[in-house]
């Protein structure tokens, strides 16, 4: 019996396990939901440490000190995390923590800010006039198309806006009105394309069950 | 300088005022009020009800006033019973008692608590029973003379009803102690106290009986309610629909127009020049690796047609291990060479930080690759690698919004890479504005996505299969919904 075999009958006891939670929550799927989370785990761990720890870490400093004395400072900021173990002591820590929040804060808003935000508010700001935007039919699509961008950016905004005040006008409810409809449109969508996407997870291991163990699909 | 609160807990000092320390959450406030028996919760003293739970926390009977209580005493004292010893005949306070211990020794069996004891069996009860205060509705004790005339087997059948069956499990073992330790210790009663032990022998018996006779068993299991039938009836729909395309060999198919995003996707590759340097991510993991390992073979055996240079790494820790398995699906099958036309280079660790490292070059100078642990300056691939700006195209494969925003906002709008993205059905309409704004030129979405790829090189794989099971499966819900939403509203109540 080859490894692939055993694996994939492993693999196949296990899908089945996980299956049996539609007959009630039972022993077997909790057996299967423990070995995914064990798994998981352990694996993530080795390939922390081989591909990140050993390679970049430990085998640089073992080799040549001297030349890579500039990775002590990672290495002392790692063992600080140590700290946090203890209950009096954990303030120590929080030196690392400080360094890994302060980093990935200003590289995750300067990115955000520059990449995300403004370009995205630039693309909102578009032509309206069918004859700037193509001949005929095209030209009348890409208006429209246009006109619900603008419309549900500012609707939305404006719904976030008005549900501050309590009492509104009648040109502010319509907004409001829009603004939530198209929130909800897109929620819609979201919860949609999630659908999907679980779809496309029990299909692919429908087809694992009916081609690659049992052989029915060629 | 302001005054510090010290934590109880760990000694932390936190700013006054503050109710939780800072440090371990620990409660810092004092914690006042009535406590409530069910949850713990402490509330304002005026509270009937717990805010937290909702337990009453006062008695439904208040413990009576003075205002109250004087008429009840005076009705009972207008009456007497032989309840009330200062009521009744008088007598002296001793002989009361005695009368009294007699009587409930002789004709009450005593208390539960006395007989289930571990070890010593207390005496009997010799002081008056107390009478209910006033204010409080209880039944009134029958007096020694009324006693007489309940019959011991009366009292006990209701006893026996109230023990269930079971708890001999919960009951501690008895102790075998020597018959002459036990008498030494105990040496064996008499007179009032022989009697007391002679029923309590008769309830122990009986207890005994009660919690050694056969378990009930149990009843069979209830029928399923029809919202579990109707839970199957829609498993059984969605298996079907899934199934049966599946099984026809893609005569169901329902056909698959191609996107703009697909297109562009695919104009973008075909437009690379041989010995072109492209760097693919697989960011994803197992939970979406049904969408994204199909758009992974498909891109990779159309890089492998257009003799490009593959270079992998992957945001999750879980994507080297997929990446490989295209890898070896597609560009290792069709006799591509590892190191020369393709590497994994594994994991890239601290998401912002570790993608600019990458872009900078010193991702590179550290990175062993993912099957053989060897630095990447050992492989032919790296001459002509040494940081982002020699890569021609970057393939983005993510499983969720996030990993596709940390690439173009860390790589592709600070450095200006030509990039495309194929992502979850879920990531989906996060990713749609980017391909909008140009940020990426091309988009590629959940299952469909990889079969339209399919379909563009003329390449069909599972990917082509499983979305006509898709679409089946997709049409079941639809339809399962709009039943659902036309039961519930002929089912509805008017009002």
């Amino acid at each position: 019996m080859t490894p692939e075999v055993v694996g994939t009958w492993a693999a196949a006891i296990l899908t089945l396990m996980v299956f049996s939670f539609l007959l009630s929550d039972n022993p077997l799927f909790r057996l299967a939901e423990h070995l995914l989370v064990g798994t998981t785990l352990a694996y993530a761990t080795v390939v922390a440490v081989q591909q990140v720890l050993l390679p970049r870490l430990v085998t640089p400093l073992a080799q040549a000190p001297q030349a890579n004395w500039h990775l002590f400072v990672p290495l002392g900021l790692g063992l600080l995390l140590f700290f946090k173990v203890s209950r009096s002591l954990s303030w120590v820590g929080n030196v690392s923590l400080a360094f890994l929040f302060g980093v990935g804060a200003a590289l995750a808003i300067g990115g955000g800010l520059s990449s995300s935000l403004l370009p995205q508010v630039r693309d909102t700001i578009v032509s309206l006039s069918p004859a700037d935007l193509g001949p005929g039919t095209s030209g009348l699509t890409s208006a429209l198309d246009n006109l619900l961008l603008v419309v549900g950016t500012l609707g939305t905004l404006a719904y976030f806006n008005f549900t501050a005040r309590s009492r509104k006008s009648m040109p502010q409810q319509i907004v409001f009105g829009l603004g939530r409809g198209f929130i909800m449109i897109t929620l819609g969508a979201l919860f949609a394309n999630l659908a999907i996407s679980r779809l496309s997870l029990l299909l692919e291991r429908l087809q694992f069950l009916l081609g690659d163990w049992l052989g029915l699909i060629s | 300088m302001p005054s510090t609160i010290w934590c109880p807990v760990c000694g932390t000092a936190n700013r006054e005022g503050s109710k939780f320390c800072n440090n371990c959450g620990a409660r810092l406030e004092a914690e006042e009020g009535v406590r409530c028996p069910m949850c713990g919760h402490f509330n304002p003293p005026e509270l009937e009800i717990c805010s937290n739970c909702g337990a009453r926390l006062k008695p439904l009977v208040a413990p009576s006033g003075e205002e109250e209580t004087s008429e009840p005493i005076a009705e009972s004292t207008s009456e007497p019973t032989g309840h009330e010893p200062e009521l009744a005949e008088p007598i002296g306070e001793e002989k009361a008692q005695e009368e009294v211990a007699q009587s409930i020794t002789a004709q009450q069996p005593p208390s539960e608590e006395y007989w289930i004891g571990e070890e010593e069996e207390p005496p009997p009860d010799l002081t008056p029973p107390e009478f209910a205060g006033p204010g409080e509705e209880v039944s009134p004790e029958p007096s020694p003379e009324e006693l007489d005339f309940l019959p011991v087997e009366e009292v006990l059948p209701e006893e026996k009803e109230e023990i269930p069956a079971g708890m001999e499990e919960e009951m501690p073992a008895a102790e075998e102690v020597p018959a002459g330790v036990a008498e030494a210790v105990y040496p064996p009663p008499s007179g009032l106290l022989a009697t007391a032990a002679a029923a309590g022998s008769e309830q122990a018996a009986l207890f005994h009986k009660i919690v050694t006779q056969a378990r009930p068993t149990p009843k069979a299991l209830p029928r399923p309610t029809p919202a579990r039938r109707t839970e199957w009836i829609i498993y059984l729909a969605v298996a079907v629909a899934i199934i049966v395309p599946l099984l026809s060999g893609g005569s169901l198919d329902t056909g698959t127009s191609i996107s703009p995003g697909a297109r562009s996707f695919y104009d973008a590759l075909n437009a690379l020049p041989a010995g072109s340097k492209v760097l693919i991510a697989h960011d994803y993991d197992p939970t979406v690796a049904a969408e994204m390992l199909p758009q992974a073979r498909a891109i990779l055996r159309h890089l492998g047609a257009q003799g490009a240079k593959v270079l992998s790494v992957s945001l999750t820790p879980q994507g080297p291990a997929l990446a490989q398995q295209a890898l070896q699906d597609t560009l290792a099958v069709e006799g591509y060479s590892y190191g020369v036309d393709y590497l994994n280079l594994g994991y890239v660790a601290g998401g912002e930080a570790g993608l600019r490292a990458l872009a900078r070059g010193s991702f590179f100078a550290l990175s062993r690759d993912y099957l053989e642990g060897k630095g990447f300056a050992w492989y032919a691939i790296s001459q002509g690698f040494s940081s982002l700006q020699n890569v021609d195209l970057i393939v983005v494969l993510a499983g969720s919004q996030d990993n596709l925003r940390l690439w173009v906002e860390q790589i592709q709008t600070p450095f200006q890479k030509r990039m495309v993205a194929g992502v979850s059905a879920q990531a989906d309409p996060a990713a749609r504005p980017y391909l909008r704004s140009r940020q990426i030129v091309g988009l590629l979405s959940g299952l469909v996505g990889a079969a339209e790829y399919e379909r563009i090189t003329g390449l069909p794989g599972r990917a082509s299969l499983g979305v006509a099971a898709q679409s089946w499966g997709q049409a079941a819900l639809v339809l399962l919904i709009i039943l659902g939403n036309f039961a519930y509203f002929l089912g509805r109540k008017p009002r």
